[in-house]
């Protein structure tokens, strides 16, 4: 039986695409706006902003921006910070979020509710005690200092609890059957059935660390050690700045962010599916 | 407890990389991240590793070497 589809059916339809695809144009026209006046002379950029695609595209600012200033050693410190974050993070978080989900002991629900409730505290509001504390410590200006605030994160501690309360205790006590330890359980069997959750959450911290602004602003005041956000939002000077330059910086620095969900996609969305994490 | 600020001394050595130091901080991280990796990848056969992770702990391990090996350009550009 064929089925009909009413007027107003699509109507429906063309109004949900529509709406999304105006939803997509807005994400998407100012960083194709970025990209494309990237490509235009310094001199050229404000002159011709109406004119999307550049006449004679050049590769002058990303020439420039890379000789001119450290970007070289601001993408290796990023990456320094976003490594050494996203591997700390998928560790600590599955191990408590393990404990949470699956663990049995004294003030578990208490443990989980203080978690939970750091993520109504604002990050802004803590930053001049933890300005006060890296002092203290002497790690004012260190990589440490910029990692310590975004390891072991409760959004992920959450996100891997709620995946790890999906899988089924029947799993644990037929490895507990098989000689098991704690551990051994954890590295066996949960974690390799976690790949989906674990890649999600790798992506998801990958991508606010690298993007990662105030609390690196804060906390440094070395150039050398600046990761890329700092570095670029630098750039800027007080009475001018160099718009094709900093375009072209913020556009390599969308790069890996980009690479990193295109190689993680199929199990970023099976993770977020099997976790109920969003975006 | 007496050797804690020397400890704390040591970190912040290993933390920081001016401008023309290695980034030893920089490359500890890197390793450590390739030794995970690559012991998932490679030791852990329960974890059914792709070639993305695969390849991706040997790339860390490169840049754990970049790192300590860091080719300075002269400073200020």
């Amino acid at each position: 039986m064929k089925l009909e589809r009413s007027r107003g059916d699509y109507l429906r339809k063309g109004l949900a695409h529509g709406i999304l695809l105006t939803a997509s144009a807005l994400a998407i026209i100012p960083f194709a706006w970025a990209l494309l006046a990237s490509l235009k002379p310094e001199n050229k950029i404000f002159t011709t902003i109406f004119r999307i695609i550049p006449e004679d595209p050049t590769f002058a600012n990303y020439v420039n921006v890379w000789l001119q200033n450290p970007l070289d050693r601001w993408i290796l410190n990023s990456l320094v910070i976003t490594v050494g974050v996203v591997y700390f993070t998928l560790l600590l978080d599955t191990l408590a979020g393990y404990a949470l989900a699956k663990g049995k002991f004294r003030g578990k629900s208490l443990v989980y509710t203080l978690v939970i409730g750091t993520l109504v505290i604002p990050p802004q509001v803590v930053l001049v005690p933890l300005y006060i504390e890296m002092n203290m410590l002497n790690w004012s200006n260190t990589y440490w200092a910029v990692m310590v605030l975004y390891i072991a994160n409760p959004f992920g501690t959450f996100m891997m609890r709620q995946f790890f309360l999906t899988i089924p205790d029947s799993l644990i006590e037929a490895a507990r059957m098989d000689g098991c330890s704690t551990l051994q359980t954890y590295t066996r069997i949960m974690l390799p059935l976690a790949k989906p959750a674990l890649s999600s959450l790798g992506v998801f911290t990958f991508i606010f660390t690298w993007g990662a602004f105030l609390w690196p602003l804060i906390i440094l005041d070395d150039g050398a050690m600046y990761p890329l956000q700092v570095g670029i939002g630098l750039l800027t000077g007080r009475y001018s700045s160099q718009w094709g330059q900093l375009l072209a910086a913020a556009i390599l620095a969308a790069l890996p962010v980009l690479a990193a969900y295109l190689l993680a996609q199929r199990t970023f969305m099976e993770g977020i599916a099997l976790s109920g994490g969003k975006g | 407890m007496a050797h804690l600020p020397l400890l704390l001394s040591v970190a912040l050595k290993l933390g920081y990389a001016g401008e023309n130091q290695p980034i030893v901080g920089g490359a500890l991280v890197f390793l450590a991240a390739a030794a995970g990796v690559l012991y998932l990848s490679f030791v852990r056969e329960e974890m059914d590793a792709g070639p993305a992770l695969k390849v991706g702990g040997f790339l860390l391990l490169a840049l754990a070497v970049l790192a300590y090996f860091w080719p300075m350009r002269p400073w200020p550009h």
